[in-house]
């Protein structure tokens, strides 16, 4: 009896490409991430302080519009506060103040355009880099973790690299999933808020005014984005068990969150002490302080002075670097720690992602 | 039944000592080292820092914030919270709840094996931050520190075991979100509200065993209880005690599908 | 024993079981349906893991849920494996034996002795995750019986098995059932036949059969079966097969003629020697479908008013 040939039977159609692998990876693991209610409402949630900061960049463009623009900075720069903006009113008004105790501008609209542009960067700075950072840095810490353990757990890694699947187009799905979040969460609002901005302004010349604003935006987007993703994935990357990855996360915000706060004390109090050295002197803090304790203002970057220990602490090395691209502080001794530790951090972390996902199609 | 049968503790206790059992892994032993390093390491560079700028009391300052309040909370995150989730991904919760008191043995044995685990490696991460500090009279304020990583385990311990019982798969999270408003928000509100908390009983501790009542400034009085120390062990003992029972009544009506199974 | 009163089960909207009434004795029971019938929801409701939404349940006439009482007389074997990676079967067991209310000495003593009933000795002291999922199982075994429970439930505790650790452990738990009661869950007819044991058969969450071995193999056999056979001449066939008698319904497809009747085997038998005597020209005789699974379906249309 003749056997019929039932084998395989060739695709006639055309094959996408095999680094389409990227996109499906990261689709799929997107709408599987979707699935969480935790992650819908943490999403919801990242939305929120952009109204918050959109109410602030309304109130400025109202006060210009209304003309109140000089007596509102005069009040600033006697170091009154700004109401009707809650917190954000201490923001614009140490900005204000900075603005009227700096400016030598020809003309009143010189004046004007100099100010927009100082109080629009410190807001969308003191949004990307405090409720956005921090916001990022939870909801990351919900949906990486699972990433790659999960994979692991369950082998399927077997089920990935059987499929015409290279390891780095794997490495970069699972970036993607990650970046798309951290698009949502922060550069999609902080270009939503320069867009809002530029509707409740005057003059459609403000966009024109602050054309740079949405791209200064996408690049501390990067720099927030590349570092974390990369570690919280080598976190994955090393343990079959989420919760511990999701624990290693979360510990060394912490962490080094807490060695920050305790080395600037340190340095607080030796500036401050008999005994110690002054270690922040003048030539390191050319712009006078914020209003004491205000983090928001700091956040905004309305602290002139040099943060030594940035470098320590992901938060603060991102802060800082931000900053920088945003043109707050372009000290190189400022910013050049942090870019170096944020440097070291993608690099160890993508070592151990390369290590880590050849490690079970070795054995 | 047999004559040589055990009840509760007997249970609570097998419980703590499987539970460190499985503590004993290279992961665990590594992040319980850095744990114990990380005090030391943060002590030393701001000992550089401040150039010997640093009194003993603003080193033992920074000492607690740093050991009975960080590393005991990240410890405790790490053991206690997945108490239940563990189980049910091991696909060993149905083995332990068929048993006589095995759902609370569950419970109080790892809270109890967390405790150790965590008290342990914060008592090394003292000596060892002790051993680079100039902290005046070290074996005085080893034992002071002692005491306060006993209370900060047993009682934040028993503060994650209700996120623990309540979104088990949620736990980790649900415990960082409770450690920060209860402990960190509640607990700096000089109100009524911060008397149920370990952190305002820990800070009052501390600052009555340093004989620091004086020295603190006028607001800062605010944030502290000048009660007497025994009133802030029993307090926390009460805290325990209480959390405890509740997490324990929470499981012992809990219900987990067999999907719940991994 | 076990006793379950109008017991309904819901997961929220889902039905785990719907309005279960049955009293199991002391002794051997089977517990078969398909994957999603309700079976360890049953296990559940019976080991008190679960507490039935409405209805009662009770278990050497209490109920089970967070009874100390209870549980200490049962022994359970999820169908879940084990998934704790660094423990051995040896601290394993011992661990569940001493829960169970031992002192360690006799813990250690009775996980030894449980171990070696189940065949793992030799690989007591590996940690589990570098064992096979048939010596995995063998462990949980060994932790549900080290305690000696007067009640031994095992939920699906032959899955993953190769045969020849099937037959051991089927040989095993046969064993068990003549000192102790026991109830086995399973879509395998056939394994839990071989125990001997009273058959309860449940789908979608009802218990839709109960009975003796032989009463459930009868009940199958008296269940209506098509069969369908490949002839050259189906009309003829046709007829032939209503002359047979005790047929339902003949349908024509092409050259197959599909029979439906109550007793499958004896038709077919009588039909193919009077399709020979007849001349008739036979390709293919296919039987009913006389798995659980075709069972299982004939019973679903029966419960459903389904004319079969």
């Amino acid at each position: 009896m003749p056997l019929h040939e039932v084998g395989y039977r060739g695709w006639a159609g055309r094959l996408l490409p095999p680094w389409a692998a990227v996109g499906v990876i990261a689709t799929t693991g997107l709408r599987l991430a979707w699935k969480s209610r935790w992650l819908r409402r943490a999403m919801l949630l990242a939305w929120s302080p952009a109204l918050f900061f959109a109410a602030s960049f309304f109130a400025f463009e109202q006060a210009v519009e209304e003309g109140r623009l000089t007596s509102l900075t005069e009040r600033a720069a006697r170091g009154g506060n700004l109401d009707g903006v809650g917190i954000l009113g201490t923001v614009l008004a140490d900005t204000l103040g900075r603005a009227a105790a700096t400016a030598e501008h020809a003309t009143e609209a010189e004046r004007l355009v100099a100010t927009r542009k100082l109080v629009w960067t410190r807001l969308l700075l003191a949004f990307m880099r405090a409720p956005q950072a921090v916001l990022l840095a939870v909801v990351i810490g919900l949906v990486a973790p699972a990433l790659i353990s999960g994979d692991l757990r369950a082998k399927a890694w077997l089920v990935y690299f059987t499929r015409p699947v290279g390891r780095t187009e794997y490495i970069l799905g699972k970036m993607a999933i990650l970046g798309t979040i951290v698009a949502v969460i922060t550069v999609l609002p902080a270009i939503a808020l320069w867009l809002a901005g530029v509707l409740v302004s005057p003059s459609v010349i403000v966009a024109a005014q602050t054309w740079d604003l949405p791209l200064r935006a996408v690049a501390a987007s990067i720099v927030l984005a590349v570092p974390t993703v990369l570690l919280a994935l080598a976190y994955s990357s090393l343990t079959a068990e989420s919760r511990i990855a999701s624990f290693a996360w979360f510990a060394t915000w912490a962490a080094c969150w807490i060695a920050h706060s305790a080395l600037t004390t340190a340095d607080l109090v030796a500036a401050t002490s008999h005994h110690g050295v002054a270690v922040a002197d003048a030539a390191d803090q050319p712009e006078p302080p914020p209003r004491r304790g205000h983090w928001l203002a700091r956040a905004a970057g309305l602290d002139g002075a040099l943060d030594r220990w940035a470098w320590m602490s992901p938060y603060h090395a991102v802060g800082v670097v931000q900053g920088w691209i945003f043109g707050v502080d372009s000290r190189p001794r400022a910013v050049l720690p942090p870019v170096l530790s944020l440097v070291v951090i993608s690099l160890v972390s993508t070592a151990v992602l390369a290590w880590r996902v050849a490690a079970p199609a070795r054995a | 039944m047999s004559s040589d049968r055990t009840g509760l503790p007997a249970a609570v206790w097998t419980v703590a000592m499987f539970q460190l059992d499985r503590l004993l892994t290279w992961p665990r032993l590594v992040m319980a080292a850095v744990g114990v390093v990380f005090p030391a390491g943060v002590m030393l560079a701001a000992g550089r820092a401040a150039r010997g700028g640093l009194t003993s009391d603003v080193q033992v300052a920074l000492l607690y914030a740093l050991i009975p309040e960080a590393v005991c909370m990240l410890g405790l995150l790490v053991t206690m919270c997945p108490a239940v989730a563990d189980e049910l991904e091991r696909g060993t919760w149905a083995h332990v709840a068929t048993r006589p008191n095995g759902r609370r043995a569950l419970l109080v044995g790892t809270w109890l094996a967390a405790v150790i685990w965590t008290g342990m490696a914060a008592i090394v991460a003292t000596a060892l931050a002790l051993a680079v500090t100039t902290i005046e009279r070290p074996v005085a304020v080893g034992a002071m520190f002692a005491a306060l990583v006993a209370l900060s385990c047993v009682g934040r311990a028993a503060l994650f075991a209700i996120p623990a019982v309540v979104l088990p798969k949620r736990a980790l999270v649900a415990s960082v979100g409770v450690g920060l408003v209860v402990e960190y928000l509640a607990g700096t509100i000089p109100a009524l509200v911060n008397q149920a908390t370990v952190s305002l009983r820990l800070r009052s501790l501390l600052v009555d065993w340093m004989g620091w009542k004086r020295k603190l400034p006028t607001e800062m009085q605010l944030f502290i209880d000048p009660q007497p120390a025994w009133l802030h062990v029993l307090a926390v003992a009460v805290l325990t005690t209480v959390l405890l029972a509740v997490a324990v009544a929470i499981l012992d009506r809990r219900q987990f599908p067999p999907s719940d199974e991994v | 024993m076990i006793a379950l009163d109008h017991v309904t089960k819901l997961y929220g909207s889902v039905i785990g079981v719907n309005d279960v009434t049955v009293e199991l004795g002391a002794g051997a029971h089977g517990l078969l349906g398909p994957n999603g019938a309700g079976k360890t929801t049953f296990l559940g409701l019976v080991t008190g893991q679960l507490r039935p939404t409405l209805g009662r349940v009770r278990v050497f006439g209490e109920q089970p849920f967070g009874n100390p009482r209870v549980l200490r007389r049962i022994g359970y074997c999820p169908a879940a494996d084990l998934l704790d990676r660094t423990t051995t079967p040896r601290e394993w067991v011992r661990y569940l034996v001493r829960l169970a209310g031992f002192s360690a000495a006799a813990a250690l003593a009775r996980a030894d002795h449980a171990l070696e009933q189940v065949g793992l000795t030799a690989a007591a002291l590996r940690p589990l995750v570098t064992l096979s999922k048939g010596m995995r199982q063998r462990a949980k075994l060994a932790g549900a019986i080290a305690h000696d429970p007067d009640l031994v439930v095992l939920d699906e505790p032959f899955n993953g098995l190769d045969p020849v650790a099937r037959h051991d452990l089927v040989t095993l738990v046969r064993g068990w059932a003549t000192t102790r009661s026991l109830i086995v869950a399973s879509h395998l007819l056939h394994e839990v036949e071989s125990l001997d044991a009273g058959l309860a058969v449940i789908l979608g969450g009802r218990l839709v059969a109960s009975g003796g071995a032989a009463e459930i193999r009868g009940l199958v056999d008296a269940l209506p079966g098509e069969v369908t056979i490949r002839c050259a001449e189906p009309r003829q066939f046709a007829e032939l097969a209503f002359r047979i008698g005790g047929v339902e319904g003949v349908r024509i497809e092409g050259d197959a003629v599909i029979v439906a009747t109550h007793r499958p085997v004896a038709f077919v038998e009588e039909a193919v020697v009077r399709a020979l005597d007849e001349g008739l020209h036979l390709g293919e005789v296919m039987p009913a479908d006389r798995s659980l699974e075709g069972i299982f379906g004939h019973l679903v249309r029966l419960h459903r008013g389904v004319k079969a």
